[in-house]
C-alpha cells in the first residue's frame, strides 16, 4: 500500500509523512508507482482535497493534541522573524508556545504558533530561507532537513513538535567560506538547473554519506528517492553524490 | 558514466571572431554555472524569499465541479472571521467585468468554465487565517453538462456550447460555435500524393493535459507604496510581454506605475511561468487593500495551468522505396478560455512542415501536406504553454506516422528519414526557407551511439525488449521586436550586463555572461549581471520557446560591437593611432600588433567613470531586419509570404533513442537506455546537456510513461505531485545509461531578406527532446511487443495492457 511504498521511498522520511492522516486520506491507494486507482479510490481522492479541506485547517485539528500544557498567548514570544504576525485587535490569541530547539548548532527560545510547521518557523521567524518553501504537501523532499542526522521534511512536522531537537539545514553545512564537500562536488557536477531541489538533495546526501562515505549507486538512488527534481537533473545529482571528495 | 559527444567548434572560429568573439574564449567552453555557490548554500533570490513588512495573506475559493452555474456565494461568515481583511467575489466592484489574457474573468461571477477556477478570494494577516475564511465561505453550484471531447466540442451542432459570444469570431468556419480560430496548410496535391503511394497508414492520437510539475507553485508579492506605485514581485520566465501589462491591468494601474521584478532565478517554468498569474492577483489585491499581499498558488497546484488537450488524424503515405507522398492531418485542441492556444496550432503546423519533405522533391513540384487545426472551446482546465506550444502534440503523430510507414515497409526508421528532410535552403509546405538543419548529422550520431549499445540483452520472460528512434524539430520564435540590451562599461575593466533576459534554470545568467565575456574578451568574472525589472531594465529577450540565449545573444553582439567602437574612438587620439589600428583584452586597448602600446579602458574614458552603451538587432528603431515584417501568412493555405518567407526564428532539429523492457503480462515498462541528440553550436556544453537530458529526456520520460490525468465530467481527480505520479530518480535511467549527443551547425535564421546569422552560431535548444521521447518511447514499445500505442502518456502500465489486448 501507500504507506509502506512511501516508506521504502523515502527512507526515514516516510515516517514522518505516514503519520499525516491527510495525505494518507487523500492519497490512500495511490502507490506513487504506477498502480492505477480504483475508481472508488478516485472518488475518495475528489472528495478529500477538492474543496474546503486545506492543509493548515487539518493541522488545526490534529495539533489540538499536541498543544496540551501549551503557553497560549502571544506573550511569552521572542518571535522577531519579519512575517511575526502582530495580534489583531479584538481577536482571541492564537495557540502556541514556547520552545528550546538547537539549528545549525545554535540554540534557539522561541515562541511558535501552533499551526506553524518546522518550515515556517525556520524560513519566518528564523529568517533561514535556503530550505525551499517549495510544494508544501510532503511530496518533493525540497524542504529536507536533517533532526539528529536523520532527513525528515520540515513541512510535514509542526513547529510545536521539535522541543528539544537538534536540526541541520543547508545553512549549516559550510564552515565560514570553506563549502562542505557535497557542495563542492554539486557544484563541480552543475547537478542542478533553476537549483531549488538542491539543498534537499544535498541534506539527503549527507544524510547518507554520513552513515556510509562510499555508497553504491542503488544506495545514492535509494538515499534520494524522496527528493523530486523536475528540472530532471537525477543523471548529474548521482554522479555529484558518488563523486563528493573527489 | 554517459557517453556525452559534442562536436568540434573548430569549424566556426573564424565565423565567431567575425562576430566579435574571442576565439572561443568563453564560446563552446563548459563554464562553471554562475550560481552555484548561491544554488548550494541557498541564497539564490528565489521569489519564495521575498518578505516585505506587513504582508499579507491571500486564499483562493476555487471550484470544485467542471462546468456549472454559481446559484450563491455567501461570505458573510468568513467576513467576520479574525484577521481578515478583505472578501471578493465575482460580484465585488473592484473586480467587476474584468479579464485576465482576453477572456477570463479574474473572478467567476455567474458561470464556471473548469474544474479550479476562482469563485471567491481571502485577504487576512495570516495565510491560516485567509484559509480558515474560505472556508467559511459557502458557494452553491448547479453543475451543468461539461464537454471534455474536443472533437464533440468543434462540432457544428455541439452537445454544449461554452462561451457566447465568442471572444474571437473566426473568418472561416464560423458556424461551429466553440472554435475560437482554425488554422490551415494546404500544400500541393494531396489527393494525388495518396493515390501515387504505395503504402499508407491512418491513425488517431491524442495527448492529454500534462501540469508543469515544477515543485515551487508560481507565486508573487505586491507591495503599493502609497504614492500611486507599486512593486510587484513574481516568479515567472519573463517579465515584460505577459506579467507586467497583466498585473497593471488587474491593479487598474498605468503600466509604469508598477516595478514588476524577477528572481535571480525562476524556480522552473516549462512554459507554466509565463504569465504569472499571481502577480496579477497580487497587484489587484495590494491595490484592494493598500497593503502588501503574497499570492502563492498552492491548492490543487497541478491543476492551474497544463498543456491542452489534443487529438490529431492522421494520415501519411509513402512509395516502396521510402519516398514520403503525402501528409494529412486534422487536430483538435480543447481550453476552457483562449490563453495561448492558437499559438499551440500556429506552432503545431511548422513542427509538422519542417523537418521531412512530404511529397518527395524527386516526384513533386511542391510537398503535399494538408493541415487542418481546430482551437475548440472545452470544459477542460486551464491551459498554457509547456515546452514546446504544439510541438509534442504534433510531433508525436507526426513521428509515430514516420514509424509506422517504416515498419510497414519494413525499412530503418533513420533512413527512411535521411530520404525525406528538408534540406537547408529549401521551402517547406507552408512556403518558408528553411536555414541551418542539422537533422542529417544528429540522426547519424544518434544512431551511430545506438548502434554501439551492440546486439539488445536477453531478459527472462515475460519481459522483452525493444528499441526506439525517433526524430523530431522544435521552433524558436523569438521577439527581434524588443531586443535591446544595456552594457555597463566601467574604468576597471568590469562589465555590468543590464537585460531583461531570465535565468530559469537553463542557465542564463552563465551563458549571458559567457557570451559578453567574450563579445568583450574580458575574464568572466568581470562580466555581472543586474536584477531584472521593469523600471530600468531593456527588453531583451523572453524565456520561453528557447529562444532567449539567441536573443540575447543577438543584442549582446550589436551592443559589444557599439561599446568597442565608443572605447576604440576615445583611445586612438590617446595613443595617437586610428580607431581602427586598436583592439581590446581584459580590460586594456592596446595597439594590433603592438601589445605595450596599451591603455586601460579607465584611461580610455577618464573622467568618466563608467559608460553605458546599447545595444540590439532591432536598434535603432527602423534597422532592416525588423521583426514587423516577418511571420506574416495567408490565412487560407498557410503559406509564408514575401519578402521575409519566415514564420519562426529558427528551428532546432533532434533526434531520441532508447532501450526499454516491458513485461508483457503486468505492462510495467522501463527504460534502460536513452539518448538524446540535438543540432546546436553549444555556448556552454554542461548546460546543454542539462538542457537535453532534463528538461528533455526526463520531460519526456515523464509525459510520456507517467502523469495521466484522471477527470470526471470536467473535475480533475489527480491533483498533486503524489496522484500524478512524477517519475522519481529510481523510475529514471541511472547515471550511465543516460547519453546526450550536440552535433554543431551554424545557426542561423529561415528565410531571407535579410539572411540572420545567430550570435555565434547558437541557436535554441533543448525543449524539442522532450517532444521526441514521446514518439521514441512508443516506437520501443512497439519494437518490443508489435503494438503502436497512440495516447500520451502512452506507457502507463493500464494503457500498455489495453494494446496488448490484456484489459
Ligand atoms: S516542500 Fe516539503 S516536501 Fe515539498
Ligand atoms: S533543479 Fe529545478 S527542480 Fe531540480
Amino acid at each position: 500500500m501507500w504507506g509502506l511504498s512511501m516508506q521504502k521511498n523515502l527512507g526515514i522520511m516516510g515516517r514522518v509523512i505516514s503519520c499525516l492522516t491527510l495525505v494518507l486520506l487523500a492519497l490512500d491507494g495511490n502507490n506513487r508507482r504506477n498502480k492505477k486507482m480504483s475508481d472508488e479510490k478516485k472518488e475518495k481522492t475528489a472528495e478529500k482535497t477538492t474543496t474546503g479541506l486545506s492543509r493548515r485547517s487539518f493541522i488545526t485539528g490534529t495539533v489540538a493534541g499536541l498543544v496540551v500544557g501549551a503557553a497560549a498567548t502571544y506573550g511569552a514570544t521572542t518571535l522577531t522573524g519579519p512575517t511575526a504576525p502582530a495580534k489583531p485587535a479584538g481577536v482571541e490569541p492564537v495557540s502556541g508556545k514556547t520552545i528550546n530547539l538547537k539549528i545549525n548548532g545554535k540554540p534557539l527560545s522561541t515562541w511558535v504558533n501552533a499551526r506553524w510547521t518546522l518550515l515556517e518557523l525556520i524560513r519566518d521567524t528564523v529568517g533561514l530561507v535556503g530550505t525551499p518553501e517549495a510544494c508544501y504537501y510532503g511530496e518533493c523532499g525540497a524542504c529536507t532537513v536533517l533532526v539528529s542526522g536523520k532527513p525528515m521534511l520540515a513541512c510535514e512536522i509542526f513547529a510545536i513538535e521539535t522541543n528539544g531537537w537538534d536540526i541541520a539545514t543547508i545553512e549549516g553545512l559550510a564552515k565560514g567560506d570553506k563549502l562542505h564537500p557535497i557542495q563542492e562536488s554539486f557544484i563541480k557536477n552543475t547537478a542542478f538547473q533553476c537549483g531549488v531541489c538542491a539543498p534537499g538533495f544535498i541534506m539527503s546526501a549527507k544524510a547518507l554519506l554520513d552513515k556510509k562515505s562510499s555508497p553504491t549507486e542503488d544506495e545514492v538512488r535509494e538515499a534520494v528517492s524522496g527528493n523530486l527534481c523536475r528540472c530532471g537533473t537525477y543523471n548529474v545529482v548521482t554522479r555529484a553524490i558518488m563523486n563528493v571528495g573527489k | 558514466m554517459g557517453t556525452h559527444y559534442v562536436g568540434s567548434l573548430d569549424a566556426f572560429k573564424d565565423k565567431i571572431n567575425a562576430q566579435g568573439g574571442s576565439s572561443l574564449r568563453y564560446m563552446g567552453q563548459r563554464v562553471p554555472n554562475v550560481n552555484g555557490r548561491g544554488i548550494v548554500t541557498g541564497n539564490v533570490k528565489y521569489t519564495t524569499n521575498v518578505k516585505v513588512p506587513g504582508l499579507l495573506a491571500a486564499a483562493f475559493k476555487r471550484n470544485p465541479n467542471g462546468r456549472a452555474k454559481i446559484t450563491s456565494v455567501d461570505t458573510s461568515a468568513a467576513e467576520s472571521m479574525p484577521g481578515v481583511v478583505k472578501v471578493l467575489t465575482g460580484k465585488s466592484t473592484e473586480v467587476a467585468g474584468k479579464m485576465n489574457l482576453g477572456d477570463e474573468p479574474l473572478i467567476a461571477e455567474n458561470d464556471v468554465t473548469y474544474f479550479s477556477q476562482i469563485v471567491a478570494i481571502v485577504v487576512a494577516e495570516t495565510i491560516e487565517e485567509a484559509e480558515d475564511a474560505v472556508d467559511a465561505i459557502q458557494v452553491k453550484y448547479e453543475p451543468q453538462d461539461s464537454i471534455t471531447d474536443v472533437v464533440a466540442a468543434a462540432d457544428k451542432n455541439p452537445p454544449v456550447i461554452v462561451h457566447t459570444p465568442r471572444l474571437i469570431t473566426p473568418p472561416f468556419e464560423a458556424d461551429r460555435p466553440n472554435v475560437i480560430n482554425c488554422f490551415y496548410v494546404k500544400s500541393g496535391d494531396v489527393q494525388k500524393g495518396f493515390a501515387d503511394a504505395d503504402v499508407i497508414v491512418e491513425s488517431e492520437f491524442d495527448t492529454s493535459a500534462d501540469p508543469h510539475g515544477y515543485i515551487v507553485p508560481t507565486s508573487a508579492v505586491a507591495q503599493p507604496h502609497g504614492d500611486g506605485t507599486m512593486t510587484v514581485w513574481g516568479d515567472v520566465q519573463n517579465i515584460h510581454p505577459v506579467p507586467w501589462p497583466t498585473a497593471a491591468g488587474a491593479a487598474d494601474m498605468p503600466m509604469d506605475k508598477i516595478n514588476f521584478i524577477g528572481p535571480e532565478i525562476c524556480t522552473g517554468g516549462f512554459g507554466g511561468k509565463n504569465c504569472g498569474v499571481p502577480g496579477v492577483y497580487a497587484a489587484l489585491l495590494a491595490k484592494v487593500t493598500g497593503r502588501p499581499v503574497r499570492v502563492i498558488f498552492d491548492d490543487t497546484r497541478l491543476l492551474h495551468a497544463t498543456r491542452p488537450w489534443c487529438h490529431a488524424k492522421v494520415k501519411a503515405g509513402a512509395k516502396k522505396d521510402g519516398s514520403f507522398t503525402a501528409f494529412e492531418v486534422t487536430f483538435w485542441v480543447g481550453t476552457p478560455y483562449v490563453r495561448f492556444t492558437m499559438t499551440v496550432m500556429e506552432r503545431a503546423r511548422e513542427a509538422i512542415t519542417c523537418t521531412y519533405h512530404w511529397g518527395h522533391r524527386d516526384l513533386y513540384p511542391r510537398p503535399n501536406v494538408m493541415f487542418t487545426a481546430y482551437d475548440t472551446y472545452t470544459n477542460l482546465c486551464s491551459t498554457m504553454s509547456y515546452r514546446g506550444f504544439g510541438v509534442l502534440e504534433s510531433q508525436f503523430p507526426h513521428e509515430t506516422a514516420i514509424n509506422m510507414l517504416a515498419d510497414k515497409l519494413g525499412m530503418d526508421k533513420v533512413a527512411i528519414r535521411l530520404k525525406n528532410i528538408t534540406k537547408d535552403g529549401e521551402r517547406s509546405a507552408q512556403n518558408e526557407i528553411i536555414r541551418s538543419v542539422g537533422s542529417e548529422g544528429v540522426f547519424n550520431k544518434t544512431k551511430e551511439m545506438m548502434d554501439s549499445w551492440g546486439p539488445k540483452p536477453s531478459v527472462p520472460e515475460p519481459w522483452v525488449v525493444g528499441r526506439g528512434f525517433s526524430g523530431a524539430n522544435k521552433y524558436s520564435q523569438g521577439d527581434m521586436v524588443h531586443n535591446l540590451i544595456f552594457l555597463k562599461l566601467r574604468a576597471n575593466g568590469i562589465v555590468d550586463i543590464i537585460s531583461d533576459s531570465m535565468d530559469i534554470g537553463q542557465g542564463m545568467n552563465t551563458v549571458s555572461r559567457q557570451i559578453v565575456a567574450e563579445a568583450m574578451n574580458v575574464p568572466i568574472e568581470n562580466v555581472r549581471k543586474v536584477e531584472v525589472n521593469t523600471s530600468y531594465v531593456p527588453w531583451t529577450s523572453d524565456s520561453f520557446s528557447s529562444s532567449a540565449t539567441v536573443d540575447m545573444g543577438g543584442a549582446a553582439i550589436v551592443a559589444a560591437k557599439n561599446a568597442k567602437q565608443q572605447l576604440f574612438d576615445l583611445a586612438a587620439p590617446k595613443l595617437g593611432v586610428k580607431p581602427d589600428q586598436l583592439e581590446t583584452k581584459d580590460g586594456k586597448i592596446m595597439v594590433k600588433g603592438s601589445p605595450d602600446k596599451a591603455i586601460t579602458w579607465g584611461d580610455a574614458m577618464t573622467p568618466r567613470p563608467h559608460m553605458v552603451i546599447s545595444g540590439g538587432l532591432n536598434d535603432p528603431v527602423g534597422a532592416p531586419n525588423d521583426y514587423d515584417g516577418p511571420g506574416k501568412n495567408d490565412y487560407a493555405t498557410g503559406q509564408a509570404l514575401g519578402p521575409y518567407f519566415r514564420l519562426v526564428m529558427h528551428m532546432n532539429f533532434m533526434a531520441n533513442g532508447c532501450e526499454v523492457m516491458v513485461n508483457k503480462e503486468t505492462g510495467e515498462l522501463r527504460v534502460t537506455k536513452f539518448i538524446a541528440g540535438n543540432d546546436v553550436l553549444p555556448v556552454n556544453p554542461t548546460l546543454c546537456e542539462g538542457q537535453i537530458i532534463g528538461g528533455g529526456l526526463y520531460h519526456g520520460m515523464a509525459n510520456g510513461m507517467y502523469e495521466d490525468i484522471y477527470i470526471d465530467k470536467g473535475a480533475y481527480l489527480s491533483r498533486t505531485l503524489l496522484d500524478w505520479k512524477m517519475p522519481t530518480i529510481l523510475d529514471y535511467p541511472k547515471e550511465g545509461d543516460t547519453h546526450s549527443a550536440l552535433v554543431p551547425v551554424w545557426g542561423e535564421y529561415f528565410g531571407e531578406n535579410p539572411r540572420i546569422d545567430c550570435p555565434f552560431g547558437g541557436k535554441g535548444i533543448g525543449e524539442g527532446v522532450d517532444c521526441a521521447a514521446v514518439p521514441c518511447l512508443v516506437d520501443a514499445i512497439h519494437d518490443a511487443t508489435g503494438a503502436w500505442i497512440t495516447t500520451s502518456p502512452a506507457a502507463t502500465q493500464a494503457k500498455i495492457l489495453k494494446a496488448l489486448g490484456k484489459a
